[in-house]
């Protein structure tokens, strides 16, 4: 990120809204914290689409208030993602444009996002939709769950079975959202002595 | 291009359930027009660009063989045309071998632009050659680690048509390749899809066999997120990463290699995983943690109100589960901590948990009255011989020592038939019966109280018992109440009965101590003679059993 610290930056990317097909590499959370230059719990605001002509040109700019920076750069404040498509007027006609595989934002939505720099400078989502988890509190039992939706995305993928210990998740799509953040910190992977975090409650406990 | 009207009615006869799904925009022509394409100058630049291009207009031709659609992709050439999701009405392929500009894991994108009325107006298809490497997966090709640009190009041309992923496992159109060359053959699902999209009416051909995917390359401890390992391993998910390993039998680690452990997966077997070694078992909440892992979700947290750290999560909606209180966290945020432990005094029946400080003592000399279960509370230990006010420093062996509750110490049980206790440590204090009562039919060791014994007073006939108790004769002069016994013939009540507040315990042939007018109490002497010291104290020389333990100082508990 280049000014990490201030508050409000505006994002350039070609991040697609509505409708185009994507086929990715599997990103695992590893990967993701890999590629990733920030990685953020934010909620989506606001969102505004504009077009251009000759040629047309479709965008999307999704505002977003950082509520926590999980990992890597510090971002806080107010984020501007520009992604490429929507739905827009031009020459007489709405036009939509598509493109599948990418993170689709929804305002109101509460996001897990892994933050990558492209190449061209950018900041995109990391693994296209596979960088994005929609944080919900389930109704039953009131935790936080985070869940990704790949469906827009072609995995490519020919690993074969996959074989997971027990005590790790088996189903990284969709996991408590403290799971996840402790998969993240690296407090789920094996390790041979615990590290024991002080804590200090506030109050008496009574 | 052809751009053509849109064909609602098409779009609406599509709400039959199909596996495959079409995305709602869909090309709008009749038999025998076509949708042009055209290919940028530049393409991969892992292969030939002959064998580049051969493939991109493979890509295109899976769909053009389908005599069941009218669909009919036409290539136009190459361009110059660089340009992707620009609604220009060109539907072009380009190759991207820098300033990608999107997630670097993206292999290929297809950009739509369709008009309001669905009709698709612009397709688009970009392949990543910047962070990936591309084959034509021909015969003596270089495939180790690279991806078949036809078995993509096939997938992203069936977006082009308008088919979104299909819920069919091995179609082209599924949102998963399983590699190799396989996404180059159309499923049963992908035809069905295109020709319903698409229907010309010809005959709906036979899918085509995918071909026999090869054996898996990738080597022990090397990324298999997106291909397979070699023969005789197998991928394994750590949580964070996906890598190959092999099999190896718990706790023999040496097979697994430096910096690799080998984890259960069964009780008899395991896999190599990176890392060091965990415990064997992963604590619950509120258990104990530190030398085992907390489950998934949990944090080793070490809380200043514990003696040890614990495993504990965030709270519910401010809610935790029972024994546990949703506490707010100076560093901010809360957490579902473990209730107040019990300090000095406090029962610990539960867990054999006490607050940082306190043991745990399992007292059988403070035994509950009817049940008998000794009695189970958080004390300290007594190095200095200093307890707190009721407790009285006791040994329990091997050098430990503990705080004891003093049964009734300092307390005045001022009727007859409550139950009372000698305190050798301070026989001054003792016996704990007020009101000029006697404290009898104690039993005492060596190293202290062994048997409680309640109280009693002297008695006269004018001084009766309470009911149900008799008046024994001890002397000529005084008897004592004993319960359920009758008067002495001389001691016959000629006065008021009091009614004992407290059961007694059963009087035993035992003598009845002497009261001490000195002291002002009705102490028993304390003998310093086994052999003639029990029958005029009433205290027991048998041995004393050190019915004090430790019911648990810090132990683990493990909750599976």
């Amino acid at each position: 990120m280049g000014c990490p610290t201030t508050p409000r930056l505006l994002l350039i990317g070609a991040l697609l809204l509505g409708s185009a097909q994507a086929t990715v590499r599997p990103a695992t959370l590893g990967k993701l914290l890999d590629l990733s230059e920030a990685v953020i719990i934010a909620r989506v605001v606001h969102q505004e689409t504009q077009a251009t002509t000759s040629p047309l040109e479709i965008f999307t700019d999704t505002h977003l208030i950082v509520e926590r920076a999980v990992a890597g750069v510090k971002l806080s404040g107010s984020l501007i993602l520009r992604q490429r498509g929507g739905q827009a007027a031009a020459a007489g006609e709405v036009y939509t444009q598509k493109i599948f595989g990418q993170a689709r934002l929804n305002p109101g939505e509460r996001v897990l996002l892994f933050l990558e720099r492209a190449s061209a400078g950018n900041l995109v989502i990391a693994g296209m939709a596979q960088g994005k988890y929609l944080i919900e509190v389930d109704p039953k039992s009131g935790v936080e769950m985070a869940r990704r939706d790949l469906s827009d995305v072609y995995v490519l993928q020919h690993r074969g079975e996959v074989i997971t210990p027990p005590g790790l998740p088996t189903d990284q799509d969709f996991m408590p959202l403290d799971d996840l953040l402790a998969l993240l910190r690296g407090g789920l992977r094996p390790a041979a002595s615990v590290a024991v975090e002080p804590i200090r409650p506030m109050g008496a406990r009574r | 291009m052809k751009l053509i009207k849109a064909s609602s009615a098409l779009l609406l006869c599509l709400s039959v359930a199909h596996a495959f799904v079409p995305s709602g925009s869909i090309w709008d022509f009749t038999t025998g027009e076509t949708i042009p394409f055209i290919v940028n100058h530049t393409l991969s630049e892992d292969l030939e660009d002959e064998a580049a291009l051969e493939m991109v207009l493979l890509s295109y031709d899976v769909w053009n063989r389908l005599t069941c659609a009218t669909i009919e992709w036409s290539y136009e050439g190459r361009t110059d045309n660089f340009g992707w999701g620009e609604g220009d009405g060109l539907n072009v392929v380009t190759w991207r071998e820098s300033n990608w500009g999107d997630s670097s894991v993206a292999l290929g994108i297809t950009s739509l632009i369709w008009d309001s009325g669905g009709s698709l107006q612009d397709t688009d298809i970009k392949f990543n050659g910047e962070h990936h490497q591309w084959s034509a997966f021909r015969e003596g090709d270089n495939t180790v680690g690279r991806i078949d640009i036809a078995s993509v190009g096939a997938h992203e041309v069936g977006h082009a048509l308008g088919l979104d992923h299909s819920e069919v496992a091995n179609a082209t159109m599924w949102p998963t390749d399983l590699g190799g060359t396989m996404g180059r053959s159309l499923s049963a699902d992908d035809i069905e899809g295109a020709c319903t999209l698409y229907p010309s009416g010809g005959e709906v051909p036979a899918p085509e066999e995918d071909p026999i995917l090869e054996e898996g390359t990738i080597q022990y401890d090397e990324d298999c997120s997106a291909e397979r390992c070699a023969p005789g391993l197998f991928c394994l998910n750590d949580g964070l990463d996906l890598y190959c390993s092999q099999r190896c039998a718990p706790g023999d680690d040496e097979i697994c290699g430096e910096n690799h452990y080998c984890a259960t997966l069964t009780p008899t077997s395991g896999a190599c995983v990176r890392g060091v070694a965990p415990a064997t078992q992963l604590g619950g909440l509120g258990d104990e943690c530190g030398a085992v892992a907390c489950q998934l979700g949990l944090r080793c947290v070490s809380d200043p109100e514990f003696a040890y750290a614990y495993c504990a999560g965030a709270c519910a909606n401010g809610t935790c589960p029972t024994d546990f209180v949703c506490t707010a966290l100076e560093d901010g945020g809360d957490m579902c901590l473990r209730a107040p432990p019990p300090t000095q005094g406090e029962d610990c029946t539960a867990e054999g948990l006490c607050a940082h400080g306190y043991i745990c003592l399992q007292d059988a000399l403070n035994a509950d009255q009817i049940t008998g279960e000794p009695a189970t509370y958080c004390t300290v230990t007594c190095a200095d011989g200093a307890c707190p006010d009721g407790f009285r420093c006791i040994s329990l062996g091997g050098g430990s020592t503990a705080c004891e509750m003093a049964p009734f110490a300092g307390e005045n049980h001022d009727e007859v038939g409550e139950p009372c206790w000698i305190d050798p440590e301070e026989d001054w204090r003792e016996p704990s019966c007020g009101g000029g009562l006697l404290c009898v039919e104690y039993q005492m060791g060596s190293d202290g109280p062994t048997e409680r014994g309640y109280c009693t007073k002297t008695c006269t006939a004018d001084d009766c018992c309470p009911d149900g108790w008799g008046c024994l004769e001890v002397t000529p002069v005084f008897g004592q109440c004993q319960d359920g016994a009758s008067d002495s013939p001389g001691f016959a009540c000629g006065g008021a009965e009091p009614a004992p507040d407290a059961e007694a315990p059963t009087p035993v042939d035992a003598a009845i101590p002497e009261p001490d007018p000195d002291a002002g109490l009705t102490a028993p002497p304390a003998s310093d003679d086994g052999d003639d010291g029990c029958a005029q104290s009433g205290v027991s020389p048998a041995p004393l059993p050190l019915l004090l333990g430790l019911l648990a100082l810090g132990l683990p508990r493990r909750r599976r």
